[in-house]
């Protein structure tokens, strides 16, 4: 387990970035739920964790509308925009016909005495 | 060898001369383009007003074959002899799909008021004057008014119940958007549920009256320029608009026929369109699949006119990409100058895809049961 931080110094829906023996890590704080993923972008290995974090926008209603999933946390790598689920690493855009299945490496997070852990066995 | 049934998707039949139309037109329609005293439009003859737009960009070879011109001076495509004799008979095509040839370029009039009656006319002459001939090979286009898309899908609520009038048809984009744009839809809702594909013929930015630029960057200068780009970059336009604006989402069994954009760039333009996606899903987020998957499941494309690589193997890599055996279907495009030979077809296509292009897969779409060959000396010729 390494220590991420407080969790009170991590504002809900944010996300900051650490460096662990030579790998950068992401620590997205979601409500009182956190996560932890590798920040690099599985599509050019771009530093994915100084991206943004946000709920993932969807269009229930249909065509022409957009609303928030709030419960839907997605991280957009800053270089060209790929979104993924930092709960499972998977792209929000899946691999289609054929494409490769792009996914990000996650790792288990949790708080304890108001400081967040990553496993990085986990 | 194929030695079986071919369905053209391209034929484009046309009146004998613009004024075999006015008789099918509403009387006060039929008063008011019969009365001019000749304009700089058109072919400037008295009397006629111009029933369709034609394109800019004159053909220096001319853009029909020159033995398809009836000797009585007629326009190529309006004599069902001449089609039967020099197209039909000959390669053993059980179904021809009609549509239409200078009254393609009627959604690029001006006037949509006129334009709306010069298609509802149309339809009914291309009923009357071929599907009643007798000839149970022939299906018919609903050539459709692009510039008023509630009026095109009152027409296609019309004519949609004729049993074979089997597709609608578009050709310039009358709204002056890419055919994804709502503006669009009630057409597709009415061929949603009257269960009809929509056929969207390449080229129709290049008619006079569009005010849109048949090529992407400007206007194009010589004939070369314009058929080099002008049907390939409006039909990718087509394409990714249909695919943006969420139209299959909210038509889900609506099919699309791509004829005469040419086949071979598509894999590229999907591998770019789902690239992009992924980047920027967030501005279409209706979408639920890949572009891509859009695709493969509601368009189908006509061969003509099949890219000619200089290795055949280029050629049948690329459209192998993309799943084009059981996406392509065959079209001559007759009788146009750049009609293909179902033979040429037969011998740059892999023999396993035969039967498949030149049948089976148009034959799935319009619902068609499995024609069987006939006793006969084939058209097509061999291929590897």
């Amino acid at each position: 387990m390494i220590d991420a931080g407080r969790l009170d110094e991590l504002p809900d829906r944010s996300m900051r970035t650490l460096e662990h023996e030579g790998q950068r890590l992401g620590v997205v704080r979601w409500g009182d739920e956190v996560f932890a993923l590798r920040s690099r972008c599985p599509h050019q290995g771009g530093p994915l964790c100084l991206g943004t974090v946000g709920p993932q926008i969807i269009a229930q209603a249909g065509v022409g509308t957009m609303e928030l999933d709030a419960d839907s946390p997605v991280v957009v790598c800053p270089w060209h925009g790929w979104e993924f689920d930092p709960r499972t690493g998977r792209a929000v855009v899946g691999r289609g016909r054929s494409g490769p299945p792009y996914r990000v490496q996650t790792f288990r997070a949790l708080v304890r005495d108001g400081r967040i852990l990553v496993d990085l066995d986990g | 060898m194929y030695r079986g049934p071919i369905i053209d998707c391209d034929v484009h039949n046309d009146w004998p001369s613009p004024s075999s139309l006015v008789p099918y037109l509403a009387k006060g329609w039929r008063e008011l383009v019969t009365r001019s005293a000749g304009n700089y439009v058109g072919d400037g003859s008295k009397g006629l007003l111009p029933l369709t737009s034609s394109v800019a960009w004159p053909n220096p070879n001319g853009v029909v074959r020159d033995e398809t011109w009836p000797d009585d001076g007629s326009l190529p495509g309006s004599s069902y002899e001449m089609l039967r004799d020099q197209l039909l008979d000959p390669f053993d095509v059980r179904r021809a799909l009609l549509l239409f040839g200078s009254g393609m370029g009627v959604a690029a009039l001006p006037n949509p008021y006129l334009a709306s009656e010069v298609a509802r006319a149309a339809n009914d002459w291309l009923i009357h004057r071929w599907l009643d001939l007798g000839d149970e090979r022939l299906y018919g286009s609903i050539l459709l008014a692009t510039q008023l898309p509630d009026k095109a899908a009152e027409e296609v609520r019309r004519v949609a119940g004729h049993p074979r009038m089997v597709q609608a048809l578009l050709v310039s984009a009358g709204a002056g958007k890419p055919f994804g744009h709502p503006a669009y839809h009630p057409i597709y809702e009415a061929c949603s549920e009257a269960g009809l594909p929509i056929a969207i013929h390449a080229g129709g930015e290049a008619f006079s009256g569009t005010n849109l630029s048949p090529i992407a960057s400007g206007v194009p200068n010589l004939y070369l320029d314009y058929h080099v780009l002008n049907a390939v970059q409006g039909t990718m336009t087509h394409l990714v608009s249909l695919i943006t604006h969420g139209v299959f989402e909210k038509y889900p069994d609506l099919k699309v026929i791509l004829v005469e954009g040419g086949v071979a760039w598509i894999p590229t333009i999907l591998w770019r369109f789902d690239a992009d996606y992924r980047a920027v899903r967030k501005e279409a987020p209706w979408l639920r699949r890949h572009p891509s998957e859009y695709f493969h499941d509601h368009f189908r494309v006509t061969t003509q006119p099949l890219e000619v690589s200089p290795r055949r193997e280029s050629l049948i890599e690329l459209l192998s990409s993309f799943g084009a055996e059981d996406m392509l279907m065959f079209a001559s495009d007759y009788p146009h100058w750049d009609t293909d030979d179902p033979r040429y077809v037969g011998t740059r296509l892999p023999s396993s895809w035969h039967e498949k292009v030149f049948h089976d897969n148009a034959a799935s779409l319009f619902g068609w049961p499995r024609l069987a060959p006939e006793e006969r000396e084939p058209a097509v010729g061999p291929a590897a």
